[in-house]
Formats: C-alpha cells, structure tokens, sequence
C-alpha cells in the first residue's frame, strides 16, 4: 500500500502550495484564554472535591469521601453483603489488593477474584459474569466529575467496564480542576492506554430518553481515600 | 462524466409529509439545544474556545502532510500498523485482507461515520463475515436495513414502538416498548458478540500525531469493548482527523461532547496508542489505524473550502439547521447530512451527483453560530451553489428565469414596467385574490400585490421626489 501513501502525500503537498485564504480567529498573544480557564478554576483542594461531586452526581455517577481503607473496605463489604454479591472483581492496583484483604477480613465469604491472575480469554469470560469491581483511578477530573484510569498501573481495564458496579478508588491529593490541568499532568506514554470515566455507560438512542447501563455499568461509585 | 445526482429533492418531499419524523426532530433537536446552551453558559470562555480550536485545525490542515507523516512514525513506534486508503474501494480492500489473514469470522463495530462512508458493512457481509453495530442507535437502524438520520442519534427518526417491534420480529422476543426493556434485549444480545467476536472496528475522533494514539468519545462502552476484547482492532480514521499533539487535545475535548450531546465531557474518552496484548496480556494483539483520503486531498485544492476539513462531526450543525428540523438527515441521501452534509456531498461524491444539496440551506448562518470549529458553512454553500451554476449542473428553468430576471434587471425602464404588471393584471382577477404560485399556493394563498406598489411607497416614506 505504498503506493496509496505516496499518492496520498503528494496529492496533500501539491494542493497546499496554494495558499489559505481563511483567517485566523484568535490573537493569543496576551494568553486570555489561558487566564481566563485558570480564573473559572477552584481555588483549593477541598473545593475541588465538592466540585467534583456535584459534578460527579450531575451524570448520575456517586461519591463517598473516606478517612481510610479500612473504611472504604467496611462500605464496601456492606454493600456486597446487602445485595448478597459474593464476588468482587479487581484490577492490579496494590491500593485495590490492599482493600480486598480488608474486604475479604471483613467478610470471609466475599470471593477476591485478581483480574490479572487470567489469561486474556479466561480473564474477559471470567470478569463478565462478577457483578461488582473495584478498580484504583490516578486522577480526578473537578470540572466533570471525571476519574482517569491509566490502564498501564491497573494492569488491566476489564473490571472498568464488564462489572454492573463499579468502585473506583482515588487518593485525596489526585485531583486536577478540568481537562486542561489533567493534561499538563499527563505523559505521552500514559496516554497511550488510558481512559478517562465520567459516571456511569448511558444511551439516548431511544426516543432520547436516558437508560443508565448501556453496555458497560449500571452503577459507577467514585470513593476518595484521604489518608 | 454526468452521474446521477442524488435524489434531494424526492427524499425531501417525503420527509416534509412526515409528521412522526418531524416531531421527533424537532423534540431531539431541541432538547440536545437547550443542555448544549446549559453547559455554554458556565464556560465564559466558550467563543475564545471555539476560535482556538479553529486555530488549531486551520495550522493543522495547512500542514497536513508533515503530521500525518509525523503520526504515522510514532505509531509505528508504538507498534500500530498505518495503512493508506486513497478511496473507499482500498480502505475495503485493506480491511478485507486483515481479515482474511487473520481468519476472521465476526467484526463487531462501534459508531463511526467515516465505515458508513466507504460503505464498509456491505463489503464486510458480502464477504460472509458476520458484522455488529453496537452502538444502541446503529445496531438498530442496521437491523432496520437502513442508514443513520442524525451523526450523534442515529435512530432519531424511530419511536420506540418502532423499535419494540423491529426487536420482536428479528428476535422473536414478547413485544415491548418499554426503553429499558429494548435496551436489556440489544445488551444482552450485543455482550456474547463482544467476548467472542474476532476483529473489532472502529472510528477515530482524533488522532494525536505527537504521541501516536487515537482518541475515542463515547457514552455507552461499546467503543471500549470493540477496541479492547477482539484480538484484532481496526481504526478507519478520515486524514482531517489529525490534531498536533495531546495539549492541543483539551480544547476539542471541551468542546465535541458540549456540541455533539450537551455533555460537559463524554462518559467515556478512550485513547488507544499501542496493542495492549503485550503489556497487559489482554485485549489486541494488532491494532491497524486505515487513513482515508478519499476525496478529502481534492477538497485541501480549494483554498476557500479547506475549512470544511476542520469539522469534528459534532453535529451542532444539524441540531441548529432550521431545514434538518424539518427533513432530518435520510432526506439528504447521503451518509453525511445537515448543514456539514451539504458541503460534503459535492465535494466528496462530485457536483454533479451533489448538485441538490447545497439547496436544502436557507442561508440562515445558524451552523455557524454554534460551530465548534467556526467553520463558514453558509460561504462555502454559496461557494458550491456559484460552481454548480458555473458548471451547468443547475436546473434549466431556474438558469432561464434568472437570466430574464438579471436582462430586465440592467434595462431600469424595462424592470420598471415588467415589474408593475403583475399589479396591473392582477385587476382582472375576482377581487382579493392573489396569484396562482407553482407549490406556494397549493395548501395557502399569496396575498394581492399592494395597488400602490413598492417604489411608490418608498419614495413617499422616505420623502424623496424623485419619479418613481
């Protein structure tokens, strides 16, 4: 296919020694636009959070702040136990091994099932039948209520989207204002394989009429560790 | 070569009858139009954005070739493999090949308009390979047998009894119309093709040529699904689709989810820079990006349409375009449609088979107004209308009254009689009754001209002597 690339780059070159005549819009030269992103921006750690809730809740997705693991472990245990869950999927975080200890010390019949312990087609038949993950997130989005999965540190991002529920944990501290702060933090290889989460899988396909759970969760649970 | 011309007309007059479809537009046009203005609302920089963005495509069209270039190295780098599709024909061909040396019996697809463009499902199932739109809105205009009516709601002109019993027919399930019934069926049908499916297909918002990834917008997770579980993923990506690098990404990422949906940001925002295979034992071992031109090297020739290339397929376009409302997208033929769709079809297909559709415009500048790129779609009608006349694609008729209307028009004292005729014949008309106007006056009337006529109010109101 050679060829088609030549053709292709050639044809481009050749139609672009004739010069524009569309205009450019926008003088940046005093960076207003800059300014005016950092101005609209929450002043501190904590307004952030309470941002991001409202955000978060907004796209129906929920939030809970916790002290500790153990207590995001407790909250969790509750809920597998309340809906009568006996298996929770999760990803190669060392933060989500360290709460399904807690987890399963909390309630011995809770089944920890390792996402990455499978063979790629063990793993995605495996992981699509476990109704609950818990996945780690490595940023928080304030702006949208949006958390950031570098799948490179989950080792995986099945648990992300095949479970009904998911969990996601993400530290206190990992929070950007809005998509604009994300990207001075992220690198070219972590954007290589990443996803960024805003609630939980919708479609308006029908009539425009919202139905959460489309093809991925029905329930996506963002809790803040502040440890 | 004359072909045949796109049947605008016809499919237009069919959907002006529609009274279904025409509630359904103008419900889903409005509410995506009302979120969108919500969310405008607290961005007190969204012109400044628009115009960045505008920016970024123009300096990135303008050197197309040195980012694709650039973008096709790093994704080598990252073990993807590009391919070059002059035309649908070899897009097809490439995809078809990637198939068959992988033995790939079933695909499934996530939304993209750039597959719908080169006519890929067609080829794909005449080549007995089995293949699935996932995407809720396609897969159900797919099983209907027909095409998208909107870019972002592709089953917008169905009603969800249309639905309960397309589902019932092919599935043979009880009918329902019952949304969250219709959906549970589709995602329970969709998830076993997903976790045994071969090759999965997609699009591409965006690609990043400084990193060498793509960049993916979705609600569902059927994207993420049919590019993370087949062991082959397939990524047909128009040339346009090029943006510099990941810091220029946050601009368009603010503004397609706003425009496209009324959402702050998309549920999902997948980026897919290397087959994760290696690194993390799932998901594709090959992931191949097919870069598209067809047609879209001969658009960067015209200098004054080059912006159409800035488009992001938002769809604001459509939503804002008061013909859409009125005829939503099948009227256009085509898989593109709107104000966007208008300035494709010419230009992609040639103006001879486009020769209609830069007429289904009122030249209301709306398109403009809520562009995410800026893009000057009225110019480029009026651009595309002017080539159609020039090339003699237009309507005889028409081309034969103008020419009389542009004669009288330079022979002042001729215009001034001709065009006091109608006042005068109007007399032996029974009184109060106007004119006959071809198609005008089939379901109303035209009101009589005005005994005194246009001039001779004009110069009375504005005082002016002068001989009427």
């Amino acid at each position: 296919m050679s060829n088609g690339r030549e053709t292709i780059l050639s044809n481009i070159k050749n139609a672009l020694k004739t010069a524009s005549q569309i205009p450019d819009l926008y003088n940046d030269e005093e960076q207003q636009l800059t300014k005016k992103i950092i101005a609209n921006r929450p002043k501190t750690t904590e307004q952030l959070w309470k941002r991001f809730k409202k955000e978060l809740q907004e796209v129906d997705g929920e939030f809970e702040l916790f002290e500790n693991g153990d207590k995001i472990a407790g909250h969790i245990a509750d809920f597998l136990k309340e809906n009568n869950y006996k298996q929770l999927s999760i990803s190669g975080d060392e933060i989500c091994q360290q709460v399904a200890e807690k987890i399963k010390a909390a309630d011995g019949d809770i089944e920890i099932v390792q996402a990455t312990s499978f063979s790629d087609e063990d793993r995605k038949s495996n992981l699509a039948t476990i109704a609950v993950s818990l996945v780690a997130a490595h940023w928080a989005v304030a702006e949208t209520g949006s958390v950031v999965v570098v799948y490179e540190q989950s080792q995986t991002s099945y648990p992300h989207f095949l479970a009904e529920t998911v969990f996601a944990i993400v530290n206190y501290e990992k929070i950007t204002a809005d998509i604009f702060e994300l990207f001075e933090n992220i690198g070219p290889e972590q954007a290589k394989n990443m996803v960024i989460i805003s609630g939980p899988s919708r479609t308006a396909d029908i009539e425009k009429i919202l139905i959460l759970g489309a093809h991925g969760p029905h329930r996506f649970i963002v809790t803040a560790l502040s440890e | 070569m004359k072909a045949t011309p796109l049947k605008t007309k016809k499919y237009a007059k069919k959907a002006v009858k529609d009274q279904e479809l025409k509630k359904a537009l103008l419900s889903a046009t409005a509410s995506t139009v009302e979120s969108r203005q919500k969310i405008i609302n607290e961005i007190p920089y969204w012109e400044q954005l628009r115009q960045k963005a505008h920016d970024i495509k123009k300096q990135t069209i303008e050197n197309l070739d040195k980012y694709l270039e650039q973008f096709e190295s790093n994704c080598s780098k990252n073990g993807i493999q590009i391919h070059w599709a002059q035309n649908s024909e070899d897009a097809q061909n490439i995809i078809l090949r990637l198939a068959e040396e992988n033995n790939v019996r079933t695909v499934v697809k996530s939304k993209s308009l750039t597959t719908e463009e080169i006519g890929l499902n067609k080829a794909l199932l005449d080549n007995n390979i089995q293949t699935f739109e996932t995407d809720l809105g396609e897969f159900i205009v797919q099983l209907m047998g027909q095409i998208p009516s909107h870019l972002i709601i592709p089953a917008l002109h169905l009603t969800r009894k249309d639905i309960g019993k397309l589902f019932s027919e092919k599935f043979g399930c009880e009918y329902t119309e019952e949304p969250t019934e219709l959906l549970d069926i589709a995602r329970t049908k969709l998830r076993e093709l997903f976790l045994t499916a071969d090759m999965g297909i997609s699009g591409a918002n965006f690609g990043i040529a400084d990193t060498g990834c793509i960049c993916i917008l979705e609600n569902e997770a059927n994207a993420h699904f049919v590019t993370s579980l087949p062991r082959i993923h397939v990524a047909v990506m128009g040339i346009e689709k090029i943006i510099p690098s990941l810091d220029t990404l946050p601009y368009f990422l603010k503004l397609l989810p706003t425009n496209a949906t009324g959402q702050k940001i998309s549920t999902y925002v997948n980026f897919i820079g290397e087959p994760s295979k290696d690194k993390l034992s799932e998901g594709p071992e090959q992931i191949h990006i097919v870069l598209l031109d067809n047609g879209r090297s001969r658009i960067l020739q015209e200098p004054s349409l080059r912006q159409t290339l800035f488009c992001i397929r938002c769809g604001a376009c459509l939503n804002s375009c008061p013909v859409y409302q009125q005829i939503g997208g099948h009227a256009y033929g085509w898989v593109y449609m709107g104000p966007i769709g208008i300035n494709l079809i010419p230009l992609y297909l040639g103006l001879s088979v486009g020769r209609y559709s830069p007429s289904l415009c009122s030249l209301c500048r709306a398109c403009q107004e809520v562009c995410s790129t800026n893009i000057d779609l009225t110019e480029n009608v009026l651009e595309l209308r002017n080539r159609i006349v020039r090339t003699g694609y237009n309507n005889k008729f028409e081309q034969l009254g103008l020419s009389l209307w542009a004669f009288f028009a330079r022979h002042p004292l001729l215009y001034r009689i001709s065009s006091s005729m109608p006042r005068i014949l109007q007399r032996l008309l029974p009184k109060g009754m106007g004119f006959p106007a071809p198609g005008y006056t089939r379901k109303r009337s035209l009101p009589p001209f005005d005994k005194k006529g246009f001039r001779k109010r004009f110069y009375k109101l504005t005082n002016n002597k002068r001989e009427y």
